[in-house]
Parts: structure tokens; sequence; C-alpha cells
């Protein structure tokens, strides 16, 4: 297991893909399937930059942990903010033609879409999300 | 991320290059939403795009209802398979015109 605890601000949006992504290559993890999680990344650690301790600032962990049989990794992200469930959030509906879209609701979607597992929790003042994706 | 511009007649040839993801999407949107007030018709080649994340697909809805409203053809083109995966996975491969 391999974490790294960051200041939860976009800008290190980049330093988590990395680092997520240099375990992800010594698993030879396939392309596919490391950028499902990168556009994961890009959707969950961008929602508690902007949103967790708006408007102060806090930190957030990021924890990888890879199962074997099958080979899968775990990403959690854990943040001491607002308590926040993402999962309640409505499935857009995909069907819609340009006019009738809302923009928005789309990143969460594709990362309970693209995942084996997506689970959340609120315990001891954090929030705390994890991905499963099965290689 | 990176657009450069190539007019065409009265339309114009988008080249984007990079990642269009929450940390570019805010200059992609820039870049591109006035494209749809100045030319007649916008060919988006992503060919050099190598990832787009929600934000990415956002700026792409905003500039489609744009060019919707004043009646312009928006088209991709060259656009990657692991790009494709993430249109076909949120419905916008059956809204955006892609070729």
């Amino acid at each position: 297991m391999r974490e790294l605890t960051v200041k939860a601000v976009i800008e290190n949006i980049q330093a988590v893909t990395e680092f997520v992504d240099e375990q992800l290559e010594m698993l030879n993890c396939p392309m596919k399937a490391q950028m499902q999680i990168d556009v994961a990344i890009d959707e969950l650690f961008s929602n508690i930059a902007y949103y967790a301790y708006h408007p102060e600032v806090g930190e957030a962990t990021v924890r990888v942990e890879v199962t074997e049989e099958p080979l899968a990794v775990i990403i959690t992200f854990i943040d001491n903010g607002a308590p926040y469930d993402p999962l309640t959030s409505a499935d857009p509906d995909i069907s819609l033609s340009a006019e009738e879209r809302q923009i928005g609701g789309l990143g969460i979607y594709m990362v309970k879409k693209s995942m084996d597992e997506i689970s959340y929790e609120y315990q001891k003042g954090q929030n705390i999300l994890k991905i499963k994706k099965q290689f | 991320m990176t657009v450069k511009l190539m007019k065409q007649g009265e339309g114009a040839v988008l080249f984007l290059e990079g990642r269009i993801d929450t940390m570019t999407a805010p200059e992609a949107q820039e870049a591109l939403l006035p494209m749809a007030d100045e030319y007649e018709s916008l060919i988006l080649d992503f060919d050099k795009v190598s990832f787009v994340s929600s934000a990415g697909l956002r700026v792409l809805l905003m500039l489609q209802k744009k060019c919707n409203s004043r009646g312009i053809e928006m088209k991709l083109i060259h656009v990657k398979q692991s790009i494709m995966e993430v249109f076909d996975m949120t419905g916008f491969s059956g809204m955006l015109h892609i070729e």
C-alpha cells in the first residue's frame, strides 16, 4: 500500500495522477483501464479540491492498494471536509440531445460505469471514497 | 492543451492537442466557444488529443449547444479509440457528429 497526502487544490491533480499512474505502470495495467482510472481521478480529486473545504483549503489523501487474483487496484480518496456522498447524485440521461442535456453530472456517472466497485462512507469526520478496478 | 486554427472558407478546422481535463478545460472553453460565433462550420481534429475527462465533455457540450443555436455544423474527426470509449459511455457518440 502506498499513499500520498497533498493540499486539496486543483493544481495537485497532476501530482496525484502521476503518483497513481506510476504504480499502475509497475503492474502493467492496460492502457484502457489506466485511462478510466485517470478519468476517475480527474473527477474525484477535483470534487474534493472544489468543494470539500470551500472556501478554506485542506488536505486530501490518495491511497493505492493492490489485490491479486484477480489483479485489481483499490484507490481510496480521503478528505476531512464537509460530508458529501457523490453516489447519491442521479445518473444523467445519456440518450438526450445536446439541447436537452444539462452541463454536469457526467463525471461521477463515468466513474460508476467504468469502475468495478465504488463505495462511499463518512467516518470520524472523513469522507472516504473507494474505487476498485480489475485488470 | 493547445488549439491551432486553420481557416477553410467560411469555416474553421481546429487542431486540438493534449489533455482536455479539469485543469485545461477553462482554457479550452475560452479558446473554443468564440469560434462558434466567428465561423460558419467547425471541424475539431482530435488526432493529438490524448485524454478527455468529464470537464472536457462539458466544454464539448457547451460548444455543440452554441453551434446548434446558431445552426452551424460541428464535426469531430480523428478521434482515438480510447476517447471514443468515453464518448460511447456517456452517449456523446450519439449526440456529437463524429467521423
